[in-house]
């Protein structure tokens, strides 16, 4: 069907029109974006010399460096990028934003909260950034007041809506196999009359943080594999070309293609009122598949200079290959870091050390066994639980660190009893209907903060199950997991010591958040 | 609903019933046990023995190991051997995960000296490629009519690569004979335990055959060659290979 907005559902409809297609949720959530109201935004820069406002004509070069806390992250285009009328860098719709605005170079192609936060103050809010249709807890509160922004301004997090019951890619409702409850909703949107759960255009607020945009041709590598082991289906297919996909975008994995991601993030993050052209949609694809990132440098290391382990730095990854499984010692995730392990003649004594520590951090990460258990959609899919492996069970594509497979796992990030105390968020309980199969480990009811992948499938099996980000340029785009909810590096090592009981000694956690940081 | 139907017919499943080479035939739901051992090894006991079932490998293994916070239906034959890791080995053994929620199975054993038998891939990440699974030759005539059997653990659908390499065998044998008419069966099966006849889920025979279907179709077999059936055998129960019922049947004819 062709809606209002000219948008096509996917469904067997799409192919007798030439109108953009998009997956089934996506005509509900124009309709709330068009709904929220648009304020003028005021994009000055200020004293913000990385930061690249939308609709600025610069001459973006095909590689670059930006500082951050713990060296610096690099940057590779295709080629010099004039970002002028360039349709990632140029306001598509009504709110002022542009891609690049949750997408910024300096945050290898996310957006930190610490950037967030200097960004509030140098534009007094009125950055385009905020825009109350995802940029604050909910549209319908006072905008101007910094309490409205307070979970992207204290923890990075965008409101993320989602019709439900979900919509399968014909647009059909999904059957559920729950029920949602809305037990806790600080920000008020959940049980908002126009953009709640109850309202005329039912929706689910989730928050979640911006993945990063670049390195995509990993993130889009389809596994040739015939049934998706997650879900025990068949692999969803492009809707345009009818190519299986990878199911590895967004934390949902929502989105078959780039393409039908762009029209959700031109109608929804940009409030345009029309789907982008063809030719734009084309555009946008192609120069976010020539991005690449990655830290490029240490305080005292150059991750690219000649010698250095191979898995470092942006060029590594632009000259990679897609779809390597590396969960194993003859070709790893991260390849090797056997330059680090002995003493470069020239190295100073506090350099040597950090090497050396990266070195045993990547160790680790591939070879620590501990229990993995409880964790839906990689315990219960046949592995059995608990599992005795490493990090790099999941985290098993080469280079990125994303799954080879879709790679939607219940962590524990959103799902009590695991996720951190997190009163700022939504809290929601599911209840399993008793004809359906409950999750695995939580049984039929279950209190979450974002049920994930489950707001799309309709499954209990799925509650929780967040599709794994890239690793890579984590040093410049902190806050991490999807809720934002570990605060820095050591958090993220943290969480799992308590999650998986490691017991990591002092020195093994700083081995990890080093050879975290150099990622 | 299910139902555990006690029967009379119990005491025909008699340990004498059966020649000593064969083994006596096992059947029980219970909590598994994970031994921690280097390379975990899985046990379950029926409340007299302690079992062996498997170690943990990875998708390509034939052996899925059962999980914590469910019970585990172990079947297979007691042939008495020597124990490994700690329990008796059953032959032709099956494990089936039970679907509902069993908090109380959350027991992790030291490994106590034992050690898990040699396998592929220890824990942690792999160090050599493991052989490929074994798939059939590619289909060459004569053909005649053919009838490939996927088998299920209980009250599952989950296609296992295994079983997905199963369905692209026969998809080419289909293809490659040129099949005017393949009837692909689901089956609906029961499992007797001391306690009665357990029963699978009442439309597992149905969601088992339209996931094959559905797989066929993808693997390039024309819709309107497949014919979907169900049958409901839960009531055939003996205690003895019950697994072999739980199956879908690719019956592809000839013209
Ligand atoms: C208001 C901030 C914002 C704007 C503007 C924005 N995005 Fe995003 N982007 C996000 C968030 C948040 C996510 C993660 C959503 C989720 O996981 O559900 C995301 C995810 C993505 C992803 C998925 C990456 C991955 O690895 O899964 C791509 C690709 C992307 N955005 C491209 C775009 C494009 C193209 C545009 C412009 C048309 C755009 N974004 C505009 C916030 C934004
Ligand atoms: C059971 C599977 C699993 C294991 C084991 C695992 N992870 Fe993760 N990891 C995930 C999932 C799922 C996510 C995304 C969770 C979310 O966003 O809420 C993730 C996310 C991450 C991220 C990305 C954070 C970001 O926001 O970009 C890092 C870094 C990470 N894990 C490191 C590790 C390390 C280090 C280990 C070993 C100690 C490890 N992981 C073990 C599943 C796993």
């Amino acid at each position: 069907m062709v809606g209002a907005l000219g948008i096509t559902v996917i469904g067997c409809a799409y192919r007798q029109t030439n109108g953009p297609v998009v997956p089934g949720h996506v005509p509900s959530q124009a309709e709330q974006a068009r709904v929220a109201p648009v304020e003028a935004a005021q994009d000055t820069v200020g004293n913000d010399p990385h930061w690249i406002k939308p609709g600025a004509a610069i001459t973006l070069p095909a590689s670059a460096e930006y500082p951050n806390a713990n060296g610096s992250v690099g940057f590779l285009a295709a080629g010099v990028t004039e970002t002028a009328g360039h349709p990632f860098f140029t306001p598509l719709g009504e709110n002022g934003r542009a891609c690049v605005t949750c997408h910024q170079p300096s945050d290898a192609m996310s957006v930190s909260v610490e950037t967030v936060q200097r960004r509030w103050r140098l534009t007094n809010g009125r950055d385009s950034l905020f825009a109350a249709v995802d940029g604050s807890n909910c549209p319908s509160l006072p905008q101007g007041e910094r309490a409205s922004h307070s979970l992207l301004l204290d923890h990075g997090l965008f409101r993320i809506f989602l019709p439900w019951p979900g919509r399968s890619a014909d647009g059909k409702p999904v059957e559920p196999e729950f029920d949602i409850e809305v037990v806790r909703d600080p920000s008020g949107c959940n049980l908002d009359p126009v953009y709640g759960l109850k309202s005329a255009n039912p929706m689910i607020s989730v928050f979640r943080r911006p993945r990063p945009v670049g390195n995509l041709k990993y993130v889009t590598w389809a596994l040739p594999a015939l049934v998706n082991i997650k879900s025990g289906l068949l692999m969803d297919r492009d809707p345009e070309t009818g190519q299986q996909v990878g199911q590895n975008i967004m934390s949902d994995s929502r989105q078959p293609t780039l393409r039908t991601q762009a029209v959700e993030a031109s109608l929804v993050h940009l409030q345009a009122r029309t789907a982008p052209s063809r030719e734009t949609l084309s555009r946008l694809v192609e120069f976010q598949l020539g991005i690449y990132f990655a830290q490029s440098r240490g305080k005292q290391v150059n991750y690219t200079a000649p010698g250095a382990p191979p898995a470092l730095g942006p060029a590594a990854l632009a000259g990679g290959k897609p779809g390597v499984l590396g969960d194993n010692l003859y070709n790893s995730v991260f390849l090797d870091f056997d330059a680090w392990r002995t003493k470069a003649p020239k190295d100073k004594k506090s350099v040597t050390a950090f090497k050396q520590s990266v070195a045993r951090g990547s160790d680790l990460f591939l070879k620590r066994t501990f229990w993995i258990r409880d964790s839906a959609n990689l315990n219960s899919i046949g592995l059995g639980n608990p599992i005795k492996r490493s990090c790099a069970t999941c985290h098993n594509s080469q280079m990125t660190g994303m799954d080879n497979g879709p790679g939607w796992i219940d962590l524990g990030t959103t799902t009590q009893p695991t996720a951190p105390d997190m009163p700022h968020l939504p809290l929601f309980k599911l209840t399993c209907h008793a004809k359906a199969r409950p999750h695995p480990y939580l049984g039929r009811v279950v209190f979450t903060h974002d049920p994930g992948r489950a707001l799309i499938s309709g499954k209990c099996a799925d509650i929780g199950s967040i599709t794994l980000q890239q690793m890579r340029g984590l040093s410049a785009r902190a806050p991490y997991f999807s809720n934002g909810s570990a605060k820095t590096i050591e958090a993220i090592v943290d969480y799992y010591d308590t999650r998986y009981k490691i017991g990591y000694t002092k020195q093994e956690r700083r081995d990890l958040v080093n050879f975290l940081s150099a990622l | 609903m299910r139902r555990v139907a006690a029967s009379l017919a119990l005491l025909s499943v008699s340990t004498a019933a059966y020649a000593q080479d064969s083994g006596r035939p096992v059947a029980f739901i219970a909590c598994p046990v994970v031994r921690d051992t280097a390379l975990p090894c899985w046990l379950s006991s029926d409340g007299r023995k302690l079992y062996f079932l498997g170690v943990q490998q990875d998708l390509a293994a034939e052996f899925y190991p059962p999980q914590l916070k469910h019970r585990v239906l172990v079947e297979g034959y007691d042939m008495g051997g020597p124990d490994i890791c700690g329990g008796t080995p059953l032959r032709d053994i099956r494990v089936s995960v039970m679907p509902e929620v069993s908090p109380e199975c959350d027991e992790i054993i030291p490994a106590q000296g034992f050690q898990a038998p040699p396998a592929l891939r220890g824990a942690g990440p792999s160090e050599r490629h493991g052989p490929p699974a074994p798939r059939d030759p590619p289909p060459a005539p004569p053909f005649v009519e053919k009838t490939y059997s996927v088998p299920y653990p209980f009250d599952s659908e989950r296609l296992r690569n295994r079983t997905i390499n199963q369905l692209r065998d026969a998809a080419a044998y289909a293809i490659a004979s040129r099949s005017p008419r393949l009837t692909v069966t689901g089956y609906r099966a029961g499992v007797r335990l001391e306690s009665g006849v357990l029963a699978e889920l009442e439309d597992i025979a149905s969601l088992r055959a339209e996931k094959v279907r559905d797989v066929l179709i993808a693997l390039g077999v024309a819709p309107e060659a497949i014919t979907v059936r169900t049958a409901d055998v839960s009531h055939t129960a003996t205690g003895e290979q019950d697994w072999r019922q739980r199956r879908v049947d690719i019956r592809i004819e000839m013209p």
